[in-house]
């Protein structure tokens, strides 16, 4: 599943482990989930969203998966 | 997505981490406070154990030959204790990559275990000791995990 994760992170000049602090995960976790080998749990895509002020389907797009 | 964000989510799907990186990593997995925790929780029982170790060669005979042989029981016991507690304290993918070392060492030592007892069975191998299953599961689990890590680096 493709995902902003990076590009919303990068647009507020966090760092990995940053965003990693801010959700309660590792840096590990944000990494998977940036590059599309891990898709976050429905309680951690709420909470992705709402630290980024955006709806899920906004973030992550089920129609197109990862390379 | 635009293309650029595009462009850099590829090239970090086939970039391989520096060494550098690799030990940055370790080290800010080493310092999260679950992680503390548990080095905390295990030293005392490693300790025990290395005491085991000395005392086991040295007590003989009688009942305290059969308490000190029973002796790390309680200090794994602990440590199994202290790995549940730091299995909790994981996120959710650490947790899957968890369940996926314990569940491919769990079938790798049954698989071996049964076939050991069924070529026993018919006398082509030697009497098997039990001493083996638990190192078994331990090395299966860190080699299986030392892979789950490097896929979802």
């Amino acid at each position: 599943m493709r995902n902003r994760v990076r590009e919303l992170r990068e647009a507020r000049d966090w760092s990995q482990g940053e965003l990693a602090e801010r959700l309660a995960v590792s840096r590990q976790t944000v990494n998977a989930i940036e590059t599309g080998k891990y898709d976050p749990s429905l309680p951690l895509a709420f909470r992705i969203a709402k630290l980024f002020r955006k709806s899920i389907e906004t973030i992550f797009d089920p129609e197109n998966g990862a390379s | 997505m635009d293309g650029g964000s595009l462009e850099s989510c590829q090239a970090d799907l086939t970039r391989v981490p520096t060494a550098r990186e690799v030990v940055r990593r370790a080290i800010e997995e080493f310092v999260r406070p679950h992680q503390q925790r548990y080095l905390i929780e295990v030293l005392p029982a490693l300790a025990l154990i290395a005491i085991w170790a000395v005392l086991s060669s040295h007590v003989a005979t009688g009942w305290p030959r059969i308490a000190v042989a029973l002796l790390p029981l309680g200090a794994i016991g602990w440590m199994f204790a202290a790995m549940l507690r730091r299995l909790l304290g994981k996120d959710e993918l650490e947790q899957r990559i968890e369940l996926i070392a314990i569940a491919i060492a769990s079938a790798c030592v049954g698989l071996a275990s049964l076939g050991w007892a069924l070529l026993e069975s018919v006398g082509a191998v030697a009497h098997g000791s039990l001493f083996y299953v638990l190192p078994g599961l331990i090395a299966v689990y860190g080699a299986v995990k030392l892979w789950a890590l490097w896929r979802y680096r």
